[in-house]
């Protein structure tokens, strides 16, 4: 701590300044005049003074104690007026916005403590820092934010609401918290017509980010916010985790199962590790594998014949994350998809979906494009009875009484048609065929069109399929989008712009494309069934991302469904609609249970599968949009004058000097 | 007769007492005073055995016609005593309202009177500074106006030394007798040894200790100087609650060692303050004491 003078005296005032002390000693000398009192004796007096004595020292320092707090007094006001300060260092701003990094990779342990716990301590320090009148809010964040404390000065209220920091499992998201600061910072961009609507003042706010990077650039304007970051971890530390972890079937063999794991080595060196597979306590199978430096490899375990249950692989190491070391699978009960193809006849699709394997996924029911219009398909669609519902050539009905277009609460594949909903109308009008598209593109990052090879196909007449808001253009021709998977709801709806066959007026079909019989289409039909059957689920088990929610398809009868968190937390399981269960406390990775009184009806599991969590790294920069934000020290040095506690200190000597004369305790 | 020293009303309650001893003294003269020693008075005592070489004349003769035994009739002495009178006339002595030596003279001539009317010896001795100024005897009721002039006459004056006063004293005196000493012991090299000297002579002893209101519960505060009236000492004081607090109790101390001092000695100690009232000193606290019957 450096002291630094700086008196507004010039040295005139000052010998003025230094005589004061000189002359209240004068004074004091001066002033005693006592009043004479002729009394019989002083013996008794004398008598009554002599052990106050004893202590000479003492005494005369308590009979001139008046006379020290003055000189007190007047030594403090002295030391103010040097102006004296202390350099210490300060938040320089008026109004800040703290955003805490809770993510997973914050749980990271570094010197014996966790990331987190660091940044509290750093938001700590920073709120000590700041000007008395300066405000703060501060905004806990992963891939959600919450706003832990708005716009305060009061320090207790800010140091609370760090308290109240917990580590979460989640991924990290700066969008979000970004979006909260930068609605109070720039609040012009929240009203939609400046002219109607008043449009608060913007608050220009100094943005503290406390994080260790690792995060997506976000695609955030900061606006009138002024962004610092104030890097947490260090950039050299290690970790090992566990990326991936499934069971299934190797193809063709419907008995035995395998586990595949990826195990990926966040760091500058190779490491040997044991990989353990357990069910429950009982250890299954251990593999000792070396990953690479900042590379990965793959473990497989052969499992034969399983019983449903849950699965746990271990990575026996302790580095700094623990929360990717451990991951969970889990072999559901065989459960097979309902599926519905409303069809006037196809054939080859029927066949496709009969076959051994696909038998073994679904339950499947066909029926004519009447069935429509029934009561039991209007209770069906509005119960989610099916997991898929496949439209062949015909369109979907408008319910009766709402008279809007009657979606099953399911996922769809419509083939040759569009659902009449407003996404999917495109331009407006019917969608104009058009002669022999040629495919030029395929989407074969997408599990709906995995080891689907279209070379060799061809389709005599499509439409351009239109391509909704968030939707994935599957198989792309010249003419346009052909096949496009878009989200409705938490459902999927496929739409597939070409026919496989046709019927004419007269009852003729008519082959309108090669695929049915090239291997490309049940390999795409077991895709479908998979993935939008929800089959593989079934057997596989759902895997979500920590906080990410949970619908659940479950035929029971059962009035009361609830779910048993890995923690042993239970959770009563909310009826969406018909059989859907929706399920949103997943912020704890591991095996999630649903039950029905005791009795396990499905698991899903929790994972914390994200290289960019994993990989704890820190980064001292980060890009927030087109802005690189160097780590730096956010506190500022300034000069803390001492002047005011001089003051002040003086101040209540005077009060103590006045008091004790009052009292006269100096004898 | 002076009026402000011995009121009329006080003088006739005086009249019925007579002073006491603890002690067995000879007297000189037949007095009036009953002794406890067994003599020659027509107060028959006791009885007790002959023996060899008992006067003749106390035998009880019709005793022994009756139990054919000797005994001998014993009588209550009538004596004189020797009483003193000391008087503290230091300065220190002259404060208060009225002034302790005034109080202190008034008690005088009420004692004084008491003796004389029961015929003993009465002397008053003024201690001033080491020095002694002494009344001649007096004896008898006629000397009373002697008495109180004398004691008119007294004057405060000087410091304080009764150690050497007192020594002196009781070289001059030939001891035996009762001694009242009247001071407030304000004597800065103590008065242990002051009564020390006259424990050395048969004297009954009886301290009257007197001081002032103003001594006992001062009404000072602030910062002074206080000068001491014998020998013009100072003591610079803040006189402070807390101080006179502590005052008090040095005052109940040195009044509390004083009686123990006097106690252990068979002195008789009465710790009064200068407004006392005198028929009650005399009639009730020194008759308690058994000054006076």
């Amino acid at each position: 701590m450096n002291f630094q003078l700086d008196s507004p005296l010039g040295a005139a005032l000052w010998a003025v300044a230094v005589a004061v002390p000189v002359g209240i000693v004068l004074l004091y000398f001066l002033k005693l005049r006592r009043r004479p009192v002729e009394v019989p004796s002083t013996y008794l007096w004398l008598r009554t003074v002599e052990d106050l004595h004893v202590n000479s020292l003492w005494q005369r320092l308590r009979r001139n104690l008046l006379l020290f707090l003055q000189l007190l007094a007047a030594g403090l006001v002295l030391l103010a007026l040097l102006g004296i300060s202390w350099r210490g260092t300060r938040l320089v701003g008026e109004r800040f916005v703290l955003l805490v990094d809770t993510s997973a990779s914050m749980s990271a342990r570094e010197d014996g403590q966790t990331r987190l716990e660091r940044a509290r301590q750093e938001a700590l320090a920073a709120i000590e820092q700041m000007d008395p009148d300066a405000v703060a809010m501060i905004v806990a964040f992963s891939d959600q934010a919450q706003v832990l404390q708005s716009f305060t000065d009061s320090r207790p209220a800010l140091r609370a609401a760090l308290q109240r920091l917990r580590p979460t499992a989640r991924r990290t998201r700066l969008r979000e918290a970004l979006l909260v600061a930068s609605g109070l910072a720039n609040p012009g961009r929240m009203a939609s017509d400046p002219t109607d609507v008043p449009v608060p003042d913007p608050l220009p706010a100094t943005l503290v980010l406390l994080s260790d990077g690792r995060f997506p650039v976000p695609d955030v304007p900061l606006g009138n916010l002024k962004p610092r970051f104030l890097p947490i971890g260090n950039p050299q530390t290690q970790n090992l985790a566990i990326t991936a972890f499934q069971v299934d079937r190797p193809l063709g063999q419907t008995g035995s199962w395998q586990a595949f794991a990826q195990v990926d080595n966040f760091g500058s060196q190779a490491r040997r590790v044991l990989v353990e597979l357990r069910r429950g306590d009982v250890l299954l199978d251990a593999q000792e594998v070396e990953v690479p430096a900042e590379g990965g490899t793959s473990v497989v375990f052969e499992l034969g014949q399983m019983e449903p249950g849950p699965l746990e692989l271990r990575l026996k190491i302790d580095d700094a994350l623990a929360l990717d070391n451990t991951a969970w699978a889990v072999i559901n009960p065989p459960q097979r998809a309902d599926v519905l193809l409303v069809t006037p006849g196809n054939e080859p699709l029927e066949l496709a979906l009969q076959t051994s394997l696909a038998g073994e996924l679904c339950n499947l029911m066909v029926q004519k494009p009447e069935y429509l219009q029934t009561k039991e398909y209007r209770h069906a669609a509005l119960a989610g009875t099916f997991d898929l519902v496949i439209f062949d050539r015909c369109q979907v009905p408008l319910d009766a009484e709402t008279k809007r277009p009657l979606l099953p609460l399911a996922n769809t594949w419509h083939l040759g048609s569009l659902p009449p909903l407003p996404a999917w109308s495109g331009e407006g009008g019917p969608p104009k065929l058009r002669q022999q598209p040629q495919v030029i593109d395929l989407a074969s990052e997408h599990p709906l069109m995995q080891l689907v090879d279209f070379s060799g196909v061809d389709i005599v007449e499509g439409f351009s399929v239109p391509v909704p808001s968030g939707g994935h253009v599957l198989l792309e021709a010249d003419t346009g989008p052909l096949l496009v998977v878009a989200p409705r709801e938490g459902f999927l709806d496929l739409v597939q712009g070409f026919t496989l066959i046709d019927t004419d007026p007269e009852g003729q079909t008519t082959v309108t494309t090669n695929w049915p019989i090239r291997t490309s289409f049940p390999v795409f039909i077991l895709n479908v069934l998979q993935v939008l059957g929800q089959a593989e689920q079934m057997s596989r088990a759902m895997n979500l991302l920590p906080g990410e929610p949970a619908l659940l398809r479950i035929n029971t009868t059962a009035k009361e469904l609830a779910v048993v968190a890995p923690d042993g937390k239970r959770f009563p399981l909310r009826r969406r609609s018909g059989n859907l269960f929706s399920f949103l406390q997943t912020d704890t990775p591991g095996v999630y249970r649903v039950v029905a009184g005791e009795q396990v009806v499905r698991w899903f599991t929790v994972n914390l599968f994200d290289r960019d969590e994993s990989d704890v790294r820190a980064r001292h920069e980060v890009q927030i949009r087109h802005q690189q934000v160097a780590g730096s020290a956010v506190r500022q040095p300034i000069r803390r004058p001492l002047w005011r506690w001089a003051l002040l200190v003086a101040l209540g000597v005077l009060l103590v000097e006045w008091a004790v004369f009052a009292r006269r305790v100096s004898l | 007769m002076n009026e402000q020293l011995l009121p009329p009303e006080l003088v006739a309650r005086l009249e019925r007492l007579h002073l006491a001893t603890r002690k067995v003294f000879h007297g000189r003269f037949k007095g009036e005073r009953r002794s406890r020693r067994k003599g020659q008075s027509v107060e028959f005592a006791d009885y007790r055995d002959y023996v060899p070489g008992d006067d003749l004349r106390f035998i009880d003769w019709n005793g022994y016609a009756r139990l054919d035994r000797l005994y001998l009739k014993l009588f209550l002495e009538e004596e004189d005593i020797h009483f003193y009178l000391l008087l503290d006339a230091s300065e220190s002595m002259n404060f208060g309202q009225p002034t302790k030596l005034q109080w202190a003279v008034r008690l005088a001539a009420a004692l004084g009177f008491v003796g004389l009317v029961r015929g003993d010896r009465v002397s008053v001795h003024v201690l001033r500074g080491s020095r002694v100024e002494a009344s001649p005897p007096l004896r008898g009721r006629v000397s009373v106006p002697r008495l109180v002039e004398f004691l008119e006459q007294v004057a405060p004056g000087g410091p304080t030394d009764l150690a050497q006063a007192l020594k002196r004293f009781a070289l001059a005196s030939s001891g035996k007798g009762i001694v009242v000493l009247v001071s407030d012991l304000l004597d800065k090299s103590g008065y242990e040894d002051a009564l020390r000297a006259l424990l050395a002579r048969e004297l009954d002893i009886y301290l009257v200790h007197v001081l002032s209101q103003e001594e006992l519960d001062p009404e000072l505060s602030g910062d002074l100087r206080l000068i001491d009236a014998e020998d013009a000492d100072v003591a610079e004081v803040t006189v402070t609650v807390g101080l006179l607090r502590r005052y008090k109790q040095t005052v109940e101390n040195f009044r509390r060692g004083a009686r123990i001092f006097c106690t252990r000695r068979g002195i008789a100690y009465l710790g009064v303050d200068n407004t006392a009232a005198m028929e009650k000193v005399v009639l009730r606290h020194l008759r308690q004491r058994g000054l006076v019957q």
